[in-house]
């Protein structure tokens, strides 16, 4: 088992007293805190910050460490307890109750005096119900509107013999009609276990809506890219446009501009809060190469039509 | 097939996440979370966006020690930040279509 030096993490003297603990972990949190930092990879030293204020917080837990520290310590990084070491509260070094995020030395020496001890009846981390996972669930569009179930597969952290092991799980998932990107869902109890008779931890499912070759989301509301020929925009046209749950017919009306939004009701997303719209978006797109006979009417219509769309410039 | 929960109430929510009670008054009366269901304090019930946001203001309390003021403008401004990613790509992916 390899020995933390919870003052050399915290940059601390041995002699620390509590306020200046409490300072140097509140600028350290700051600085690791995978929320706070903007960089997703100082979790691992966040945790060891948190690990090494767990126990340096907490008198009688900070006078044990300093016992350990003083007859155990191998140089080298390496660690064995002291002969018959026992900690204040009768228990020795093997302990029942783990904590997921911390070190092995952690784990067998001060796991599980955290909530609900005299010390920190509010603070400190859970060390009893099992952990809560978190993981993405990519869904089609067609999967919202149909609300199907999916089948996930993943791996829950489990403690046995006092290593951690991972151990695979499958779940069929109903996926709730209307859901949006980034919305969350609950598996109550599919996350890790609770140690003892606690209870095992949540799962939660972040919904990723995966890219549609067509259609955007924006709310409720599906958005078409809808492209016309400069004839078309200028006359208005019948045209067939795709929806989610097949072709529907609409009207272009003449002079419609770039950018201009046609609403066709009911034909986005749908959830308990209400029916989302479908909204075709017209862009303008002219034919990638010109022939002479195009050439001429394209000259005709400038010398016909004067009209200038960028009046505003001058 | 595994039921799907969309919400939680406040008697799960303290007892699951070992949160005292007077700690959500508190994150509610900053207006970090909203009770889906008002009205009596028992009865309050939390979407899981809320339940998550309970969550997290509850461990920068814990973990950066800091008070709920701060974690009320520290949150405020991870759910800005969140919204703005998120609308920040739905607009890259419509230009995407558009040019």
């Amino acid at each position: 088992m390899k020995f933390k030096d919870y003052y050399k993490i915290l940059g601390v003297d041995e002699t620390a007293d509590l306020k200046e603990i409490k300072k140097a972990y509140r600028k350290l949190a700051v600085k690791f805190h995978p929320d706070t930092s903007g960089h997703s990879d100082t979790e691992e030293r966040f945790k060891e910050v948190v690990e090494a204020y767990e126990v340096l917080k907490d008198p009688t837990k900070r006078a044990e460490y300093d016992e350990l520290k003083r007859y155990g310590a191998k140089s080298g990084g390496g660690f064995d307890a002291p002969p018959g070491w026992q900690a204040s509260d009768g228990r020795n070094q093997y302990r029942h109750q783990e904590h997921g995020d911390f070190s092995e030395f952690f784990n067998s020496f001060f796991a599980d005096r955290g909530r609900g001890s005299e010390h920190s009846p509010d603070y400190g981390p859970d060390l009893f119900k099992g952990q809560d996972l978190e993981m993405e669930l990519p869904v089609f569009l067609e999967e919202v509107v149909a609300g199907t179930s999916k089948s996930i597969d993943y791996h829950v952290p489990v403690y046995t013999n006092n290593q951690l092991n991972q151990i695979k799980k499958s779940l069929n998932v109903k996926v709730p009609l209307g859901v949006t990107d980034g919305e969350r869902i609950r598996l109550k109890g599919q996350g890790a276990p609770g140690s003892e008779d606690r209870l095992n931890g949540d799962l939660y499912l972040i919904i990723r809506l995966v890219p549609h070759p067509l259609f955007d989301v924006q709310g409720l509301n599906l958005i078409l890219s809808l492209p016309l020929t400069p004839w078309e925009a200028a006359l208005g046209a019948k045209l067939e446009i795709p929806t989610l749950d097949g072709k529907v017919k609409l009207n272009i009306p003449a002079n419609s501009r770039s950018g201009q939004k046609l609403r066709i009701k009911g034909k986005g997303l749908k959830n308990k809060t209400g029916q989302g719209d479908l909204l075709a978006v017209i862009k303008i797109d002219i034919p990638p190469s010109t022939n002479s006979e195009t050439k001429r009417l394209w000259s005709e219509l400038a010398e016909a039509e004067k009209y200038n769309p960028r009046t505003e410039w001058s | 097939m595994v039921d799907v929960t969309l919400y939680i109430d406040i008697e799960e929510l303290c007892e699951n996440e070992s949160i005292n009670e007077e700690v959500i008054v508190e994150v509610v009366d900053y207006g970090i979370a909203v009770p889906q269901r008002g009205g009596i304090f028992s009865e309050w019930i939390f979407d899981l966006e809320n339940a998550y946001w309970i969550k997290k203001a509850v461990k920068l309390n814990q973990q950066l020690l800091l008070d709920w003021a701060a974690i009320s403008m520290v949150i405020d401004l991870m759910k800005d930040n969140e919204k703005l990613a998120q609308e920040n790509e739905q607009l890259r992916s419509r230009l995407s279509r558009l040019l």
